[in-house]
């Protein structure tokens, strides 16, 4: 296999740039000016992946198998009720008021006439 | 189809006469409440300046005052009367005694109304009202009763359907079930006739003269109470005990 030369001028005054890091001294000084927004966005990202890989989780998880119900619920027995006929009966007797009176009795004046009232 | 259309209309006639005595009673007493206004006004006006102008506007107005008075009172008997028909009781001698008392009540409005027509002067406006206050107590006494008579009627409906559905029961109960049952039905049938006794007990002396004579007292109505509620009370005990048979021994 025959040696690979460079002899282009430009060539290697491209590779000794790369070499000393003068290439790469224009980026890096934006770089540092900016520092502050970088780090900034790099906080973010960092708790949106972990947000987003927890509620990832948090959703595989509720398939996870049968989850019990809390003690205090009670489950209602599935037998059928059985109403009596006799419930209507019971139900007029309950809505039935004893209030008197009842119809009330409307308030009128016995006396209409035209004298001046004693006091 | 003509069958259960004239069974809906039998039905329905008895909301319908109900809803139109109520309908012409709040008719009466709203007409009343206006001519009432008008007269308090004139009456103010008169009395303020005794022109002869204002005499006549009050006269006017006290009369046609004094008859929608007449009227509402009348209709009134007649909405408490259809009240008490509607229990269906005919031949309970509590609920024909109250009907007889009503109607000569109700009379007794429609004719002072008739008479208010009559009245041309103030001589004449005065001389209705002291005849009007004498008679007026009678008839007013059969009204407080008739209210009063009115919820034991109710509460006599409801025992004499009582009595038919324990009839019902006893034939659905067989008579394998232990003795015990049987026992709690014949219970059962004493406390019905001890409410069907208070009923009857309350109902005989509501129409007697003493107690016509405490209809004038400020607790009449709420010393009724008292007895209407126990009754209500003791009737809704024994629909639980009756319905607790049913569920559990009587055969479908």
């Amino acid at each position: 296999m025959p040696k690979f030369e460079i002899n282009n001028p430009e060539a290697l005054k491209l590779i000794e740039d790369i070499k000393s890091g003068v290439l790469f001294k224009p980026y890096l000084e934006k770089i540092k000016k900016l520092k502050t927004v970088f780090i900034g966005v790099g906080i973010f990202l960092f708790f949106l992946i972990f947000i987003l890989i927890g509620k990832s989780l948090s959703n595989r998880a509720k398939d996870f198998g049968y989850i019990p119900p809390n003690l205090e619920i009670l489950t209602e027995p599935t037998a059928p009720t059985v109403n009596s006929p006799y419930n209507s009966l019971k139900e007029e007797i309950f809505l039935f008021s004893t209030d008197l009176p009842d119809p009330i009795i409307p308030d009128l004046n016995n006396t209409i006439d035209l004298k001046e009232q004693a006091f | 189809m003509s069958f259960f259309l004239g069974l809906f209309l039998f039905f329905a006639s008895f909301t319908f006469v109900s809803a139109d005595a109520k309908s012409d009673f709040d008719y009466q007493y709203s007409k009343h409440r206006e001519n009432y206004l008008e007269y308090t006004l004139y009456k103010k006006d008169y009395l303020s300046n005794p022109t002869l102008d204002n005499q006549q506007k009050a006269l006017l107005s006290a009369k046609q005052s004094t008859n929608t008075r007449e009227l509402t009172r009348a209709s009134f008997v007649a909405y408490l009367r259809e009240l008490i028909l509607l229990n269906q009781l005919r031949g309970f001698p509590l609920a024909d005694t109250l009907n007889a008392n009503l109607l000569a009540a109700q009379q007794f409005f429609l004719m002072e109304s008739q008479k208010t027509l009559g009245v041309v002067t103030i001589a004449d406006l005065d001389k209705f009202n002291l005849d009007y206050q004498t008679e007026y107590t009678k008839h007013e006494r059969y009204l407080k009763a008739g209210i009063v008579g009115h919820k034991l009627t109710r509460l006599k409906y409801f025992a004499l359907k009582q009595d038919e559905v324990i009839k019902e029961l006893k034939n659905k109960i067989p008579s394998t079930v232990s003795v015990r049952v049987f026992e709690r039905l014949e219970t059962l049938e004493t406390d019905l006739t001890t409410i069907h006794t208070k009923i009857d007990n309350l109902s005989n002396y509501l129409i007697t003269e003493e107690s016509m004579e405490n209809t004038q007292n400020e607790i009449f109505f709420s010393s009724r109470v008292e007895f209407l509620s126990e009754i209500r009370s003791l009737q809704l005990t024994w629909m639980d005990k009756l319905i607790d048979l049913d569920l559990n021994y009587a055969k479908i």
